[in-house]
């Protein structure tokens, strides 16, 4: 039941000495490879831009309806644009914890 | 009739199963496995010691293989992560194909960078993300997500455990996207073309059999077909583990030996040489292959099918443990976990019981009875059916907590007449995706089909003595059983020659 040919042997063999040598390599790959910190991520990737964003694109965000969409961007005429975050506190109906809600979906050039 | 594949697999897998008990450092197995290729070559022409130093081999193979997959890289998502985190960012690319439970998407990311605390990283591993959105995701996207990453809850329902059945998979991590959490689709179509090419397939055929079928109808011939199962009542999938025939929606080497009949035939009917059909079969079969998810049985049944049609053109002869034996190297060097899968050992031990038990049992009928056709072809399939049922009593067993003497009689039904059905379903499909307009003709049948099916089923568990449900028992109990099985069945051939 057990005898091989010697082209079975031969094709055994190989087959074993690639896997052997495949998961030698591999394993020095896992064990010697440093973390990359990397910058590249964008912080801001994914968020809305406070200062160009118009009102269907604010109302996206989860919090801001048609009034308070309405109001930023009656804000934003005003000053000519936001300089930080942070102003929106000053806006009526964002309250300290209501734009720690806010502050991750919106950032400012 | 030889085999040298079968012992080199029971070796292999002999050594899967001690690294996995005992912690023995990986460069050790590295080191004896390296030794004794390297002996064994040096032996190559004195034939006895070359079989044991391969066997040795193998063995240390196996263990070096599952101790590899043990050992994460420096950068895998899990080792950049504490036990859990709350706002994290992730980029990566969706790794299978989603699956849509009402309100919630789950699919598989291949992590590629990771920002905790305003750290960037570069990062591996696979992550199972579960969403509660709408959103279309598709196979091979980009996604950018922002969620919570935790580790799974070690939760068991009988023998299974939850978080062992993912981490078998690879996955250490749960990363969940809440309802208004960021979702951003950053590219489309990265994956593997087949891949996307093959999901694609699957979707047209799962509008097809959605709109044309009655909601049941729909999910039951989805599950049969296209092995989606999670919409399925619990009632219904009940109905099928309590009958034994549960099989049925989980696409298994039943379905791909009927689709692989099928597409010969059609292909033999439009008069394509012997060459090419079996060329374009393997393709298709690699594509179902995929299409259906690529789980352990399809894969154990593609590749011995392969074998199979291949054997025509390697002029080799083919011999069924033989390709077992390949089919669960194959899985078992991409996956070693697998083989402490309940669906690897069930689709194995399946086929080695029907091969080796069912020409035992039909030798047990007086010859004069095989002379009349009709009788000779309810004693094969009752043969086939009592075989797969006595070589699957313990793990059904020590699983599921059940013993179903009844899936004897329903096997013996359900078996062929799946034939029917995968027939009419993918025609069905297909149908509806190619000639739209023909497609209501084709309903009908299926609605009677699947109809029938279950009044059948349902019938059959309502008979007294149909099941019983078991205590757990431990896992010893399922190896003297099969140890007792083995004995019982070489003696009785004993006996039978001893007769003649």
């Amino acid at each position: 039941m057990f005898a091989f040919t010697r082209q079975e042997q031969q094709v055994i063999l190989f087959l074993i000495s690639v896997a052997l040598l495949g998961m030698g390599i591999n394993f020095s790959a896992k064990r010697f490879l440093q973390v990359k910190i990397i910058a590249s991520i964008n912080p801001d990737m994914g968020r809305i831009d406070l200062n160009k964003a118009d009102k269907e694109r604010l109302m996206d965000v989860p919090g801001i309806g048609e009034k308070l969409a309405a109001r930023i961007i009656e804000y934003r005429k005003q000053k000519a644009g936001f300089q930080d975050r942070e102003e929106l506190k000053g806006i009526k109906g964002i309250s300290n914890y209501k734009y720690e809600k806010l502050k991750e979906f919106l950032f400012v050039q | 009739m030889r085999y040298p594949l079968v012992g080199l697999c029971i070796a292999f897998c002999l050594g899967i199963i001690s690294a996995a008990c005992f912690k023995i450092p990986f460069s050790i197995l590295y080191l004896v496995a390296f030794l004794s290729l390297i002996s064994s070559i040096i032996f190559l022409k004195q034939n006895t010691k070359f079989n044991i130093l391969i066997l040795g081999v193998s063995f240390f193979l196996g263990a070096t293989i599952l101790k590899d997959s043990q050992i994460l890289s420096n950068c895998h998502i899990v080792k950049l992560v504490p036990y859990k985190s709350d706002s994290v960012s992730l980029i990566g690319v969706i790794d299978n194909d989603p699956i849509y439970q009402g309100e919630k998407v789950s699919f598989i990311l291949k992590a590629e960078k990771l920002r905790i605390n305003e750290t960037g990283s570069k990062t591996c591993g696979k992550v199972l993300v579960k969403v509660l959105k709408k959103n279309n995701f598709a196979y091979g996207d980009r996604l950018f997500l922002l969620g919570k990453l935790y580790r799974p809850f070690s939760f068991s329902k009988g023998e299974f455990n939850y978080r062992n059945y993912l981490r078998h998979q690879g996955i250490y991590l749960i990363f969940s996207v809440k309802k208004d959490s960021i979702v951003k689709q950053l590219d489309k179509n990265v994956g593997n073309p087949l891949k996307s090419f093959a999901f694609r397939i699957r979707h047209k055929m799962r509008e097809a059999i959605v709109k044309n079928l009655s909601p049941f109808s729909a999910g039951i011939l989805n599950a049969i077909i296209l092995g989606e199962r999670q919409n399925l009542s619990a009632h219904t999938r009940d109905i099928l583990v309590y009958s034994g025939t549960v099989h049925i929606i989980a696409i298994s080497g039943l379905h791909l030996g009927i689709v692989a009949f099928i597409i010969l035939l059609i292909l033999k009917i439009i008069k394509i040489p012997r060459k090419p059909r079996y060329i374009l079969t393997i393709l298709l079969l690699i594509v179902y292959c995929m299409l259906t998810g690529a789980n352990t049985p399809v894969v154990r049944a593609t590749v011995m099918a392969i074998i199979f049609l291949l054997s025509y053109f390697l002029e080799r002869e083919v011999n069924i443990y033989n390709s077992l034996s390949l089919a669960a190297l194959i899985i078992l060097t991409v996956n070693p976990w697998q083989l402490f899968e309940v669906s690897f050992q069930l689709s194995f031990l399946s086929v080695i019981s029907i091969v080796w038990l069912s020409p035992k049992i039909k030798s047990m009928f007086p010859e004069k009875l095989n002379k009349i056709p009709w009788i000779r072809f309810l004693i094969s399939v009752f043969s086939v059916s009592f075989a797969a049922w006595l070589g699957l009593l313990p793990l059904i067993a020590y699983y599921f907590g059940i013993l179903s003497p009844i899936t004897i009689l329903a096997n013996m039904i359900v078996v062929p007449y799946m034939t029917i059905i995968v027939a009419s379903g993918f025609s069905l499909a297909l149908i509806g995706i190619l000639i739209p307009s023909l497609s209501p003709i084709f309903a009908a049948s299926n609605e009677l089909f699947i109809l029938i099916l279950f009044k059948i089923n349902s019938f059959l568990i309502g008979i007294p003595g149909a099941y019983f449900k078991l205590p757990s028992i431990s896992f010893v109990y399922v190896l003297l059983y099969y140890a007792l099985l083995i004995s019982v069945f070489n003696f009785s051939k004993i006996v039978h020659k001893n007769s003649i």
